[in-house]
């Protein structure tokens, strides 16, 4: 082994900028995000904007392009809005917006931004997504809408399936699921083979990454940290510690979302660097 | 557009070296990025075992000491899932004794009992220590909606202040965590150990074992909320702080990473993942 992990490392999940619910004296600025990533030899990070997740959406993303811009480590996650609102962006128009961007994927958090989910209300988006494979990150305590603690999980996962079922091929990766989840994970997941669940917040089950990866391989589950909620070491200990295979802990460290981020129709920035 | 290009399973990135551990350096850290088990005794307070509803995990002796084989977690206190059968208290009690049978000193029982039973409670208690040899009790505020300064705790709290043995409370960063910082002070003679310090408001849970000598703090929950173990050392002690993990609901793997990465002494480390414990076990 040599001075750095054998492993190519993203964070698939983190955030900068300030959040709604910091405890005095954490970390939140980017400069913070990635002097914790070099602690843990983490190299790579998809990064979204707290404030387009806990605020205004428009705002947050263009802070999140600035801050990436001309960053062949850090990859941008837009947070979205469904183009059937008023003003909202026809989805080829906000889709054209993060070709430009060299965006990695969408995150849809509905509760917070106070939308729909359903494909009925979404669909041009989801049909515009798949047909560009650009992924599609769903907060899962929000999947319902509403308040996040209202509606019951089986309800969330529901709205999970109907999506993930009528497009087939648009990757979609859940995030912030809960640690006793698994019994309504492994339905869509044996269902739907475009749905991954990200390792991060909550989502920390015992013999977790043993028994997903035993059932479907090793490209099912993706690491990310939640930072600045959540530190990424423990979340690595968690997959170091894992009884898999090495190529297992590579996929969930970094190779399967670098294989959803080569699939994207456009360029996505911060996954290759030069000559890469 | 780099299309279809694939990521191979190896592929070190060459990032800087920041990190205050490198592989190879003896550091509690640089075992934990190597997946090796850690080299200092480690006793994790704050575990399960048994059925529960909700999950379908490997939950049987073998399992969960392959678990613990990986990390270096030499002993484990559990207990039953508050989320199992709850009012069957000889039932959740008896899944901790077949561990604590199998594997005599890895193991270290629980008592739990439910205070909504109290005409129970002593034979019970009884029978946890003079027949199945438990070291501890675990109760739960929220699972059995009753607080823990409610008068039906009395004999329990007793009881384990007569012996000086430990009781694992699950608390929440919230009312509960006063409610047992006021039984710490009335019964000195046990320990007290406030379960998932650092969720919900942790300022409680320092303010409270300030003032509390024999309140101690275990770290278990599902966030790892960054700097969260500096500050409990920095701002309680080293000596007060509990590696726990709530196995087999939170993953061990993943709570360990709190105390092994976190800006301390290895001293601190060392005193957080066992040391603690075998004081306030009294295993020597």
């Amino acid at each position: 082994m040599d001075a750095s992990l054998p492993y190519w490392i993203v964070d698939a999940w983190c955030a900068a900028g300030p959040y709604r619910t910091r405890q005095p004296g954490t970390p939140y600025a980017f400069d913070e995000l990635l002097a914790e990533h070099e602690r843990f030899d983490i190299g790579r990070r998809l990064c979204l904007s707290a404030e387009a997740r806990d605020g205004v959406p428009d705002e947050g993303n263009a802070e999140i392009t600035r801050l990436t811009a001309g960053r062949d480590d850090t990859g941008a996650i837009w947070v979205a809005l469904p183009p059937a609102r008023f003003g909202g962006r026809p989805a080829e128009r906000l889709l054209a917006d993060a070709q430009a961007a060299g965006v990695a994927m969408l995150a849809f958090f509905p509760a917070t931004h106070g939308h729909h989910l359903a494909t009925w209300a979404n669909g041009d988006l989801y049909a515009a997504m798949e047909e560009a494979r650009l992924p599609l990150a769903i907060d899962v305590a929000q999947a319902a809408g509403g308040d996040p603690g209202a509606a019951t999980p089986q309800v969330r996962y529901e709205a999970i399936h109907a999506v993930a079922a009528a497009y087939p091929k648009l990757p979609i990766v859940l995030w912030n699921a809960w640690y006793m989840d698994e019994r309504l994970q492994v339905p869509i997941l044996d269902a739907c083979p475009n749905v991954r669940v990200g390792l991060a917040t909550v989502f920390v089950p015992t013999f977790g990454i043993e028994q997903y990866t035993a059932r479907y391989g090793p490209d099912r589950l993706i690491f990310g940290s939640s930072w600045p909620v959540q530190s990424p070491g423990p979340l690595l200990t968690y997959v170091l510690y894992a009884d898999v295979e090495d190529a297992a802990k590579a996929a969930i460290l970094g190779g399967t979302v670098r294989e959803l981020c080569a699939e994207v129709r456009w360029p996505v920035r911060g996954m290759w660097g030069e000559g890469e | 557009m780099p299309a279809a290009r694939k990521a191979g399973p190896a592929e070190p990135h060459g990032a800087s070296k920041r990190a205050p551990w490198t592989p190879g350096d003896g550091t509690l850290a640089s075992r934990a990025l190597a997946g090796l088990p850690l080299d200092v005794p480690v006793i994790d307070v704050h575990a399960h075992v048994g059925p529960s509803m909700g999950i379908d995990r490997p939950l049987g002796v073998e399992a969960v000491s392959h678990l613990m084989d990986a990390i270096g977690i030499d002993r484990a206190a559990i207990s039953g899932f508050m989320f199992g059968t709850g009012v069957r208290l000889e039932t959740m009690n008896d899944w901790v004794a077949e561990f604590v049978r199998a594997r005599p000193g890895r193991f270290l029982g629980y008592c739990y009992v439910n205070p909504n039973y109290p005409e129970a409670m002593i034979a019970e208690i009884d029978r946890c220590f003079d027949e199945l040899g438990f070291a501890g009790f675990k109760i739960h505020v929220s699972w059995n909606d009753y607080p823990y300064d409610g008068e039906r705790y009395a004999p329990l709290y007793e009881y384990a202040a007569a012996r000086g043995l430990p009781i694992l409370a699950h608390t929440w960063g919230d009312e509960a965590v006063r409610q047992l910082a006021r039984m710490a002070r009335q019964h000195p003679g046990a320990s007290f150990i406030a379960g998932h310090s650092g969720a919900g408001d942790v300022s409680i849970n320092i303010e409270e074992a300030l003032r509390t000598p024999n309140l101690l703090l275990e770290i278990t929950y599902s966030g790892g909320t960054p700097r969260m173990t500096e500050r409990l050392v920095r701002e309680v002690g080293a000596d007060r702080i509990m590696f726990g993990s709530d196995t087999v609901l939170f993953a061990a793997s993943h709570q360990v990473g709190k105390v092994v990465f976190a800006d301390i002494l290895e001293a601190d480390k060392a005193a957080i993942l066992g040391g603690n414990a075998r004081r306030v076990f009294g295993l020597g």
